[in-house]
């Protein structure tokens, strides 16, 4: 292979990693089950034109998987391959997640606890479950830190909670010390690199930059995961 | 536990809801929004704090993803 660009140099780091990373989970099955959500959102009269929901991150996730794009594919495996790491490396007993579930249930590392939103549903009925067992939380307990538990690991897809980052706050201000937040898609495509500290991430990262304790990483590749440890 | 729908949408609603009232709306019609009320929303409330970071004749898709055509 010939490195021409960045997407190509994604390809190579994903060619050196463990092939079993994407949780045993096969590319014809994901979009299979991604044409079928997509289908059922025009199905319903959802308006999905170019015009409506542009390149919105959270708008267009399955929308991506389903279009099979070699680059796409290549840039949303080497973000697994990051969330992957960072949830074995810290091997939670607890572990919240809040974004495109599947992936991090099918690890099976801890006791998984899925938020309670429209991609819960779509897993629910697109995906194969079986075998995989879960509990759920609503975003509401969340914001309102309301916990039914200790979470000492939170995957955080961070489209899903850019309307309001106290969920995140929340969820590290329960962290036991040791306890590690892995943000993927942190970089909204890109736009965090061309807006910095206007872009609204930028909320998120500046106030867990200046919270005591806190060490917040990016890595910038492909879709971005950023990591926070909680040292004190 | 499996999805909860009524849980779901009682928050999209809560979380529209404070959205109106941040923008000097009635949070009170949260329930009753519509798609052509969620469009305008968009458009007219996706500033950052210090003001909106896009130019004003952008359209609602290029201010929810910060990209001119």
């Amino acid at each position: 292979m010939t490195v021409t660009n960045a997407i190509d140099m994604i390809k190579v780091a994903e060619l050196f990693t463990s092939a079993a990373h994407t949780s045993s989970v096969d590319s014809a099955t994901e979009i299979a089950s991604a044409e079928a959500i997509v289908t059922e959102e025009l199905g319903h009269g959802m308006d999905r034109s170019r015009d409506n929901i542009s390149y919105n991150d959270e708008l267009n996730v399955y929308d991506r998987v389903a279009s099979g794009s070699t680059s796409f594919n290549a840039v949303n495996a080497h973000m697994r391959s990051m969330q992957e790491m960072v949830i074995r490396m810290a091997n939670p007993s607890e572990l919240l997640v809040i974004g495109i579930p599947y992936i991090p249930l099918k690890l099976g590392i801890g006791n998984v606890t899925l938020s309670n939103n429209v991609h819960l549903d779509y897993m629910e009925r697109h995906m194969d479950i079986s075998g995989l067992s879960y509990d759920t939380i609503s975003l509401a307990d969340i914001e309102n830190a309301v916990f039914p538990k200790v979470f000492d690991m939170a995957s955080i897809h961070v489209p899903q909670v850019n309307h309001n980052f106290d969920i995140v706050y929340n969820i590290y201000d329960q962290l036991p010390v040791g306890g590690v937040i892995a943000l993927t898609s942190s970089n909204d495509h890109g736009r965090v690199f061309e807006y910095s500290d206007a872009h609204d991430y930028a909320d998120l990262f500046v106030t867990m930059q200046d919270t005591a304790g806190a060490n917040l990483y990016h890595m910038s590749a492909g879709l971005g995961v950023s990591v926070i440890t909680k040292s004190s | 536990m499996a999805y909860d729908i009524d849980a779901d949408y009682h928050y999209i609603c809560s979380s529209l809801a404070v959205l109106i009232a941040s923008v000097g709306g009635d949070e009170t019609a949260a329930g009753s929004i519509d798609y052509d009320d969620l469009k305008t929303m968009i458009n007219v409330t996706h500033t950052i704090p210090g003001g909106d970071v896009t130019p004003d004749a952008w359209t609602a898709p290029q201010r929810t993803t910060y990209r001119h055509a």
